[in-house]
This record gives C-alpha cells, structure tokens and sequence, in this order.
C-alpha cells in the first residue's frame, strides 16, 4: 500500500535537482530562523524547499528522521529533554549520529524557558524569582500545552522547587494576550519572545538553575552537502538574544513579514547587499503550493477510484458485503480530518504518504456509493442481455455495468475530488504542503494575506477540476446518458 | 430434416418461480431446420419455457437437452453463444452505437476486426440497416430499426437456435408485417432453428411450421402448424383457434 502511494507520487512528481528541505515548527521565531537560513543558502546558490509550519517538535523530528526534511531550527535543551528522552545529557552529539543526525553552526542565542508575571501580581505579592512561589496559592497559571507535557516542563519543575501552584492550558500564541487583560496571572514563555520586550510582566528568576540551555541550533541529517554545511557556519554566532527578541518583535508584534525580516536582518550582518530588495518568490512558491496539492489530491483520487469501483463491482452482488463497505466507507468519513491525519503519524510517519492514505479513506465513500447505487440501478433487461450473451463476470463488468454505471461514477469521482481538495488544505499540519501550507502559516503569524494565498487557489482547484470532469465525462459518456 | 438430431429437447421439465408453479411436466423436441412457436396466455409459462433453453431459467425437475446433451453449468456458456436470444425489450446497450451493440457477440468471441468488419457487413445488409444508421446510438433509431438491430445481434454468431420472445410484439402493425416478411426470408440462411414465443396465433401461424399450444403451465397441443389448426382438440386450443379464424 505505502509502496503503491509512494509510485503513484513518484509519477506526479516532475524531475528535479535535490533541493535542500528546510523544515520549522509553527511558531514565529521557528519560521524567522528558518528563513533566514533559506534566504542565505538561496544567496548562495542553493536551491531550497520551505517545509515550513510543521506542527511541533514531534512532527519535526521525524519528518527529519524520515528524510521528509533535511535540517530545522532547534534548541539543545529540546534535543536533550523532549526528543532524546534524558534532561541530564551534556553531549548530544553521540546519541544523535546513531540516528544519522547532528546539529550545526549555533546562531548564538540561548532561548530558554522563563516563567513571566504579571507585575501588578509580581509587585503586590513581592515576588521575583520561581522560588518566591514556593507556598503561594491563588496565581492562575495559564501555560502552554507542551511545556504542561514535557519531561522539563511544569512537573518537573514543580518538584524541582517543591511547588504546589495547579495550572490550566492555553495556546502559547493567546497566553501573552490573556495576562495582558488579568485573565491569566502566570504563563511559559521563550526568552526571546517579541511580547516579553513591551508588556508588563515580571520573568521570575531561576534561582536554583532548574532549566537547562536552550541554544539554538541546525538539527540536521549528517547527510547534508558541505556548501550546505559552510554556508550554515557563515550564520554561526551571527544572533544574539537581544537581536533574536528584536527580530520576533518585528514578525509578531509590528506584522512585517517574516521573508522581510529575515531580509533586513541578512543585509545588517553583511551576508546579503542591503540594496537587495526581499525576492519576491510568491508565484514560485505558488507554483509549487499547487502542484503538490494537485499531486496529493491526484494520487489519493486515484486510488480511491481503483479501489472503490473495484471493490463496490466485486461486492455488490452479495448485498450484505456491499451493506458493510458502505457502512465502513461511511464510518471513516465521519473522523474528523484533523484527527484521522493525527492518527496516521504513528503508522506511516509524516509527510505525503499519510496525507495521501487519509485523502484516500476520505474519497472511498462518494466513489463507492455512486457505483453501487449505479450498478443496482442498471435495468434487469441488460443483465439479462449480458447472461444471454455467455458473458464472464468480467465481460460483464467490462461491458456492461461500468459503461452503465460510469454517469454516476464520474458524479461520485468529481464529489470525492472536491472534497479531496478541500481536505488536502489540512495535509499541511503534517508536513505534506500544499495549499494549506500558507493557510497553516498565515494562522499561525496571524497573516490574513498569507491564509488567503492558500485559500483562494485551492478555491480555484476545485472549480477547474469541476470543469475537467465535465470534459472527462464529455470523453466517456454519449450525450444521451449524461447525468446533467 | 426431422432425421437430424434434434436441436433441443425438454424432458418432464417443472419449473417454480418464487413459490409459482409455472411449468409442469413439460415435454418438448425442436426438431432441427423447424421453427416452433409457443402461442398462450401471457402468465401461461411461454417465456419461461423459451428461457430454459439457454439456461437463463433452471428447471426444478426434469432436464433440458442441447445438441443431445444434457444443459449442465459447465455447457452453460458455450451454448448461450450457440443460440440468439432476442426479445420485446430488446436490450440493446446504450453506450454502444447500433453497429457495436451487434457486433459484440463477435468481439465476445475473440473473433478478429477483419471477420467482425466482414460480418457486421452481412448482417446490416440481411437486415437492411444502412451504415449510416449503424453508426447511431439505440437512441436515435425507431422501433424496428432497433428490433432489427437486435436480431442482427442474436445472429452475429451464426447460431443453430434462435429464440425469439414476443420479439415483434412492440411494433406497430406495418413495421410488424416488414419485419415477418424479412423473418421468413431470412429462413434457410441466417435462421436455422427457431423458437418464437407469441401470444398472436396469426404472428405463429405466419412464421412457424410447427405449433405448441401452452395453457396454465401445461402443454395442451403440439404439432404440424396445419395439423393443429385444423385439428385443435384441446378445449382451450380449439377456443383459440376459433378466435384466429374469425379474425382471419
């Protein structure tokens, strides 16, 4: 099956040169490293393909692990803690290699956890480092759902400091927003983060050195070409904290655009002529947005058009077999997307395989339903025809009930293909691109620009490919069978 | 042409259809080069009887012949593609122009495009159906045309019998007559055997030399066609003939 998805992309995908697949996580400085990597490699030469918007470390490390992507920015202490499992590693050199990975040419920053108070609290109850809170009841603690879940997150911490404060979830991105309007009194936040430069809030201090470094760094695999690799080296020690939190501030707070930011800050170190315009690359990325949606959405209609006429013509004689693929078809349709994609990763990874799997199960029902009602439609004076003829069961298919039944199996083709669409825009959360590729982007950077990049092609798609139908059906079916 | 092999025989044949006694006891030969038709009722068993002999109906008890042997699963599509099967509805499929829907027995049969090409030629030709039309989707020909387009079908593959069910009945009288008359010329050449089922005495009487008379599931007469309508016997035989002299 995997193998079979994985031809079926190999044929829509058109030849080209190994690009570098840069990867990031879905949040605003993930996305600025990132593109600032992209841009200089792209200065120097070397084409690169933006993978950007994955959703979390998780997502990134085994896209990176399964060769989905080739490098993405990381933090050491992240590598140590959440990926590799042991919070005391010092070097995570060895582990990593046996893995074929490594980290390159640190930026030069240490973007640690801090935890941040609001000062009106902070100043009222007289507190300025975590152990302040020891003992301190009534804070409401809004943190975000993986520093809750991490092995060096919350619980850890709370008993590295024998805290007894509870605490709820909330998105990272709404919890600056929350304290600013007293709904929330105590949040996680990354040092650098944009919002820490203007707000009122008080960062704790970690009087007992409970977090670890987080230094930014490449985590890459150790696959990686030696241009790729020197031209990471020119980036090394480049970013300071201050520099790093100034940048986020620009993306997050002031909406410049994270290919301009990471433009101007290029032209600052003097790797990139200040005179350069930011390259505008917004049809090549358009481009090639569309093709892997179209390529997606091709596959996984493919197969499900395979599959589901066959199935549904080999089924249907027996009416309770064909009652169950109904049904089947019909209870996967009712998994919401997001989580049958979710569902996917510990099966078949990330990246366009599972995408095209989920795109799949989705487009069985239309195409299934459509045939069987198709052929159980078909007039009992054909089927006769066939028997009196001495067909096969194959003949009988072959010249009788798919010519028959082909209307509505295109109707059903064309319904499974606009919803595949559709659909196809929610891929981007597991590193499949695609139109949702902007849209994932645009939501998390709050760019309505950026949303409407993906939305309004994809919107597009799904016309043009209502009107390819059209010829299709115009191809296979005389006039006087046509549905409409 | 009675010393041939008969080309089908019925023997003690029960047929029941959902619960329904439809045949019973039914014993019948086609003697080869004859045409027969089976005249009653509709809801007499006529159809059925005809669909026995291609094995579209299974009998209950007894058992149906075909050169000689016993009709068995395995024998099933050899001789469905040894007998034409034409019908009221006629069947012929819609996605396929009127020249493909008749030669789709030949390309069924493996037959090359050559021998199609020459075939299909021939049966146009016998059924006076013009290329032109040939080239028409079902849809876009008459009645007749159509009718003939279906017994072009049944007789693509040169078949010993053809079985004919209320094949002419859907047409209007005149267009009914035109098609008798190219049914009787086609005797001989095309049509070797025949079974026609009918409930028209006068369309039976025209067509066929020998006659069966069905009423309710049972055969009440059979024999020479001039044999039986001189000499009906059976009540519901002698009423039906009655009823074709006076309308004659």
């Amino acid at each position: 099956m995997r193998g079979l998805i994985a031809a079926l992309v190999l044929v829509a995908t058109p030849a080209w040169a190994e690009p570098v697949r840069i990867g990031s996580k879905n949040f605003t400085e993930s996305y600025l490293l990132a593109e600032i990597a992209a841009q200089h490699l792209e200065a120097r030469g070397i084409e690169v393909v933006r993978q950007f918007g994955l959703g979390g470390t998780k997502i990134c490390f085994d896209a990176l692990r399964a060769s989905e992507i080739d490098l993405y920015p990381e933090y050491t202490g992240t590598i140590a803690a959440a990926i590799l499992g042991d919070t005391t590693l010092t070097d995570v050199t060895p582990p990593l290699a046996a893995q074929g990975l490594a980290t390159y040419a640190p930026p030069g920053f240490n973007n640690t956890y801090v935890l941040a108070l609001r000062k009106e609290v902070a100043e009222s109850r007289g507190l300025t480092k975590i152990s302040d809170l020891v003992g301190e009841t009534g804070i409401d603690a809004a943190l975000s759902h993986e520093f809750r879940a991490r092995n060096d997150g919350w619980p850890a911490l709370s008993t590295h400091y024998g805290l007894t404060l509870g605490s709820r979830g909330i998105e990272h991105g709404l919890a600056y927003e929350a304290l600013a309007s007293g709904g929330a009194d105590l949040t996680d936040a990354y040092s650098t983060d944009g919002e820490l430069s203007g707000a009122d809030l008080v960062l704790l201090d970690d009087d007992r050195a409970f977090f670890p470094r987080y230094d930014a760094v490449w985590l890459a695999r150790t696959t990686l070409a030696p241009d790729v690799v020197a031209a990471l080296a020119e980036l090394e020690g480049r970013i300071d904290e201050a520099t790093m939190q100034a940048l986020n501030a620009r993306a997050a707070l002031d909406g410049e655009g994270i290919a301009t930011v990471a433009a101007s800050f290029l032209a600052t170190t003097g790797l990139a002529d200040a005179d350069t315009p930011v390259p505008s690359r917004f049809w090549s990325r358009l481009a090639e947005n569309t093709a892997r949606h179209i390529q997606l959405t091709l596959a996984a209609l493919l197969l499900a058009g395979v599959v589901g006429v066959s199935l549904a013509l080999v089924l249907q004689p027996f009416a309770r077999a064909a009652s169950a693929l109904l049904y089947v078809c019909g209870l996967l349709q009712t998994i919401p997307s997001i989580a049958l994609l979710a569902l996917m990763i510990p099966l078949v990874g990330i990246g366009v395989v599972p995408a095209v799997i989920a795109l799949f199960l989705y487009a069985l029902l239309p195409i299934v339903r459509a045939t069987l009602t198709a052929i159980n439609a078909i007039e009992p004076v054909y089927l006769t025809v066939a028997d009196a003829l001495g067909m096969t069961a194959s003949e009988r298919r072959r010249h009788v009930l798919v010519p028959l039944a082909m209307p509505h199996i295109i109707a059903g083709l064309r319904t499974a293909a606009v919803i595949a669409i559709g659909t196809a825009t929610l891929a981007a959360f597991i590193g499949a691109g695609g139109l949702g590729q902007p849209i994932v982007t645009g939501l998390a950077l709050n760019d309505t620009g950026l949303i409407l990049e993906g939305a309004v092609p994809a919107a597009l798609l799904a016309i043009v490919t209502d009107l390819v139908f059209d010829l299709l059906e115009r191809r296979l079916v005389p006039p006087h069978l046509r549905s409409a | 042409m009675s010393d041939a092999a008969p080309t089908a025989q019925l023997e003690d044949v029960d047929v029941i259809l959902g619960g329904n006694h439809i045949l019973h006891r039914v014993r019948l030969t086609l003697p080869a080069g004859c045409v027969t038709a089976v005249i009653g009722a509709s809801g007499s068993g006529k159809s059925t009887l005809l669909r026995l002999l291609n094995g579209l109906v299974t009998p209950q008890a007894g058992t149906v012949y075909r050169h000689g042997q016993s009709l068995t699963p395995e024998r099933l599509r050899d001789v469905r593609r040894d007998t034409g099967y034409a019908m009221q509805q006629i069947g012929l499929l819609p996605h396929l122009s009127i020249a493909d829907n008749i030669a789709l027995p030949l390309r069924l049969a493996g037959r090359d495009a050559d021998a199609i090409a020459d075939r299909l030629t021939s049966l146009l030709d016998a059924m006076q159906l013009s290329p032109e039309l040939a080239a028409r989707y079902p849809a876009a020909a008459s009645g007749g045309q159509q009718q003939r387009a279906g017994l072009a079908r049944a007789l693509a593959l040169e078949p010993e019998l053809l079985l004919l069910d209320e094949a002419f009945s859907g047409l209007d009288a005149i267009t009914r007559l035109a098609t008798h008359q190219q049914f009787l010329a086609l005797r001989g050449t095309e049509i070797k055997s025949a079974l026609l089922v009918t409930h028209d005495l006068d369309e039976a009487a025209r067509l066929a030399d020998r006659l069966v008379i069905l009423n309710a599931g049972r055969i009440v007469r059979e024999g020479p066609r001039d044999d039986v309508l001189a000499d009906p016997r059976d009540p519901y035989a002698i009423e039906l003939v009655e009823a074709f002299q006076c309308a004659g």
